[in-house]
C-alpha cells in the first residue's frame, strides 16, 4: 500500500513537473526575474559577432559589429560595440558602462579624427543606429532599474509560459510598462511586449535560438526580432556563438577601449 | 601640371606596413571620392577646385604584443592646381604589454572636448584642405609611450619634426586677406621643420568628470604671418615656444559642461592664453521624428585682444547637430561663430548622409560677414563657399 501511494505520489509529482510551470515555486515576479538574470550570466567576459538587419518599407539594410561584454558583480555590464559595416562607419566604437540606476556612462570613438568623446546617455528612448531597438532595449538588464508588479501563467502559442509585468523606474524611458514571457525550462524570455504611456502595445521582441553554455547553467538567445507595430518595421539581430575569451578586462575602460577592434 | 607632394618621407614605411608578411589577421578598407569646391565671393583665382580623394586603411596583429595600423590619405586636383598630397595619417607599429604601450611611426592624436574649435589639440598639424574648420589632422611623426593606470593615463611624446600647414593652390583664399606663399615658410628653429618637439600629458576620469593636462615644448603648429609687400603675399613663420594646457568635461544627464585652456610662451614674443567655456545639451526625438540633437554654445577668449591676426579672441559659437535615427546616418549641422565686439560672424551649414550601402554624400555651405577692419574675422569676407563630396567606401 505504501508502495502504491509512493508510486502515485511520484507519478503525480512527475506529471506536475511536466504540466505546471516551475515558477510556481517562486511566484514573486522579482524573484523570477532575478533567476532569469542569473541564468543568463556567467560567461563573465565574452565576445560575439552581431549582425543587425533593419527592414522597413520593403528595404533591408545591414549593420555588423563585434560585441564584447564584461559582466561585473556589483554594477552593470560593461560593453564595447565595434562597428564593421556599413563601411563608412567601420572602426566606430562605443563603450557603455551600464549603471544599476539606469544612468549609464558612454564613450564614443571616432577613428576618422582620432577622438574619444564622453557622450550623454540620456536619450534612452532614442532609436539605436536607426533600428527598431531603443538604446534602453539593449542596455543590460538590472533588477534595480525596474519595479515588478505581477507574475502569472500564460498560454502563448499553445505553450505555458511565465508572464511577468514590470515597469522602468529610470528617467528618460519611452515605456510605461513591459511584459515578458519566460520559458519555464530555462527562465529566459521568449517574448517581450513594450507599452507606451498611453498603454498601447507598441513593440514586440521575440527571442529565440537559445543555446546553453557552461554545462547548461547559462542561456543566451542568438536571434532577436523586434517589431515596431506603429511603423510596421522589424529589426533582426543575430549573434554568433559567444566565445568566453573576449578582450582583457582592463580594456573595458575609457582610456583603453580604442585598443579593441 | 601640379606634382603630387608626399608630405613626409614615409611612403616606404607605409607600403611596408601595408603588406605585413607576418600578420596573423589584418584588415584592408578605405574609400575613393570626388570633391568640388566653389568660392562664391572671392575675386581672385582659383574660384573652383575639383579633386579626387582616397584613403587606404589597414591594421592587424603581427604578434601577441605587436600590431600595425596604416591610414594613407591622398588627394589630387583635377584641374592641375597645386594642393595634391599624400598623407600617412597613421603608419605605426604598436607594442602593448600589460599597462604599457609604445607607438612608433605616424599617428593621429586628438585632445580636447569642445566642438567649434579646440585650443588644446596641439600635437597634430591641422589638415585645413580637408576641413576648413580644422577637424582633420595630418599625420605626425612620433614615439609615444603610454602608461595606463585604472583611471589615469600618462603619456610622453617625442615628436621628431612637424608638418607645415598646407595652403594648397597658389592664390587660394583662406580668409586671411592675402594669398599665402607656403613655399617660402620660415622657422625660428635652426633645424626648421626637423626640430624635435616634446609633450607630456596626464588624463583620466573621476565619475562624470573627464580631464586632461599637458605640457608641450617645440614648434607651435599655427604659424605667424609676415607680409611680403613685394609679392603681396603672406609668408608663414613657425615659432618655437612652450605651452601648458588643461581640458575638462562634466557630464550630467543631457548636459555636458566643457572647458579648454592653454597658456603659451613663444620664445620671441609675448605670452598669451586662450580658453573655451562650453555647454552641450542633448535632445531626443523632435516633433515625433526619431532623432538626436546636440545643441552647442561655446565662448572663445584669447588674451591677444588687440591683435588683428587673431580671429577668435572674444567670440561665441552657437551650433546644432541633428542626427536622424535612420539607416542612412543622416547628419545636419549648423554653426556660427560671432564676434561679440562687432557682430561679425562666420557660419556653416553641413549635410552628410549615406545614400547607398557604400556611398556617402556631403554638402557644406560656408558664409562670413564682417565689417570691423580691426578684427581677425574681417578678412574672412571672401571665404564664402559651396562644397560637395561623394565618397565610395570599400
Amino acid at each position: 500500500m505504501s508502495t502504491k501511494i509512493s508510486r502515485r505520489t511520484l507519478l503525480a509529482t512527475g506529471v506536475a513537473a511536466i504540466t505546471l510551470p516551475r515558477f510556481a515555486l517562486a511566484s514573486n515576479p522579482e524573484d523570477i526575474m532575478r533567476k532569469s538574470r542569473e541564468m543568463r550570466r556567467g560567461l563573465t567576459n565574452s565576445m560575439a559577432d552581431v549582425t543587425m538587419t533593419i527592414t522597413a518599407r520593403g528595404r533591408s539594410t545591414e549593420r555588423k559589429m563585434r560585441q564584447y561584454v564584461l559582466e561585473t558583480s556589483n554594477s552593470g555590464n560593461r560593453v564595447i560595440n565595434v562597428f564593421s559595416s556599413p563601411a563608412d562607419v567601420r572602426g566606430v566604437s562605443v563603450l557603455t558602462h551600464s549603471a544599476l540606476d539606469g544612468n549609464d556612462q558612454q564613450w564614443l570613438l571616432l577613428p576618422s579624427v582620432g577622438r574619444v568623446k564622453r557622450i550623454s546617455s540620456s536619450n534612452r528612448s532614442g532609436a539605436f543606429v536607426g533600428s527598431d531597438f531603443a538604446y534602453e532595449d539593449l542596455s543590460s538588464f538590472e533588477l534595480e532599474k525596474f519595479k515588478f508588479s505581477a507574475a502569472a501563467n500564460a498560454s502563448v502559442g499553445g505553450k505555458t509560459l511565465i508572464q511577468v509585468d514590470y515597469a522602468p523606474t529610470y528617467s528618460g524611458t519611452g515605456y510605461a510598462a513591459l511584459r515578458s514571457y519566460l520559458d519555464p525550462s530555462h527562465y529566459q524570455p521568449v517574448q517581450n511586449h513594450y507599452f507606451n504611456r498611453r498603454g498601447e502595445h507598441v513593440k514586440t521582441l521575440q527571442l529565440s535560438r537559445y543555446k546553453s553554455y557552461g554545462g547548461g547553467a547559462i542561456w543566451r538567445p542568438h536571434l532577436l526580432v523586434m517589431t515596431d507595430h506603429a511603423k510596421g518595421s522589424t529589426t533582426q539581430i543575430s549573434f554568433s556563438t559567444f566565445t568566453a575569451t573576449g578582450t582583457a578586462e582592463s580594456n573595458f575602460s575609457a582610456n583603453r577601449f580604442q585598443r579593441v577592434s | 601640371m601640379a606634382s603630387v607632394r608626399i608630405i613626409r618621407p614615409a611612403a616606404a614605411l607605409s607600403l611596408a606596413l601595408a603588406l605585413p608578411a607576418g600578420a596573423d589577421t589584418f584588415s584592408l578598407d578605405g574609400f575613393v571620392g570626388i570633391e568640388a569646391r566653389n568660392f562664391l565671393t572671392f575675386d581672385g583665382e582659383p574660384r573652383q577646385i575639383y579633386s579626387l580623394t582616397g584613403e587606404i586603411r589597414s591594421g592587424g596583429a603581427l604578434t601577441d604584443s605587436l600590431s600595425y595600423d596604416l591610414r594613407l590619405y591622398g588627394r589630387t586636383n583635377l584641374d592641375g592646381l597645386d594642393g595634391s598630397y599624400i598623407d600617412p595619417t597613421i603608419a605605426k607599429l604598436t607594442w602593448q604589454r600589460g599597462n604599457w604601450q609604445i607607438d612608433a611611426g605616424y599617428d593621429l592624436v586628438f585632445w580636447g572636448v569642445a566642438e567649434g574649435r579646440n585650443v588644446v589639440n596641439v600635437i597634430n598639424q591641422r589638415d585645413q584642405i580637408r576641413d576648413q574648420f580644422f577637424d582633420q589632422g595630418l599625420g605626425q611623426r612620433m614615439i609615444a609611450v603610454r602608461y595606463f593606470a585604472p583611471s589615469v593615463t600618462v603619456e610622453a611624446f617625442v615628436l621628431p619634426g612637424f608638418e607645415e600647414l598646407d595652403f594648397g593652390a597658389t592664390g587660394r583664399t583662406w580668409g586671411l586677406g592675402l594669398p599665402v606663399d607656403d613655399s617660402r615658410s620660415t622657422f625660428e628653429a635652426s633645424d626648421g621643420a626637423d626640430h624635435t618637439d616634446f609633450a607630456l600629458r596626464l588624463s583620466g576620469g573621476v565619475g562624470n568628470l573627464e580631464y586632461g593636462i599637458f605640457a608641450f615644448d617645440g614648434t607651435l603648429r599655427q604659424p605667424e604671418f609676415q607680409v611680403d609687400t613685394a609679392t603681396n603675399t603672406l609668408i608663414p613663420n613657425y615659432v618655437q615656444g612652450e605651452q601648458i594646457g588643461a581640458e575638462a568635461q562634466y557630464t550630467t544627464g543631457p548636459l555636458l559642461y566643457k572647458f579648454e585652456g592653454v597658456k603659451v610662451w613663444p620664445d620671441s614674443d609675448s605670452t598669451y592664453w586662450s580658453a573655451i567655456l562650453g555647454v552641450e545639451y542633448i535632445i531626443g526625438d523632435i516633433i515625433g521624428i526619431p532623432s538626436e540633437t546636440s545643441l552647442f554654445a561655446e565662448y572663445y577668449h584669447d588674451s591677444r585682444r588687440d591683435d588683428p591676426s587673431v580671429a577668435f579672441e572674444n567670440d561665441i559659437f552657437l551650433g546644432t547637430q541633428f542626427r536622424l535615427s535612420n539607416t542612412f546616418d543622416t547628419e545636419i549641422e549648423l554653426g556660427v561663430i560671432i564676434d561679440t565686439d562687432d557682430g561679425d560672424f562666420i557660419g556653416s551649414f553641413n549635410v552628410s548622409s549615406r545614400i547607398s550601402d557604400n556611398l556617402r554624400a556631403s554638402f557644406e555651405y560656408i558664409y562670413a560677414d564682417a565689417s570691423d577692419q580691426s578684427d581677425g574675422l574681417f578678412n574672412s569676407r571672401d571665404i564664402d563657399q559651396l562644397f560637395v563630396s561623394l565618397e565610395w567606401y570599400f
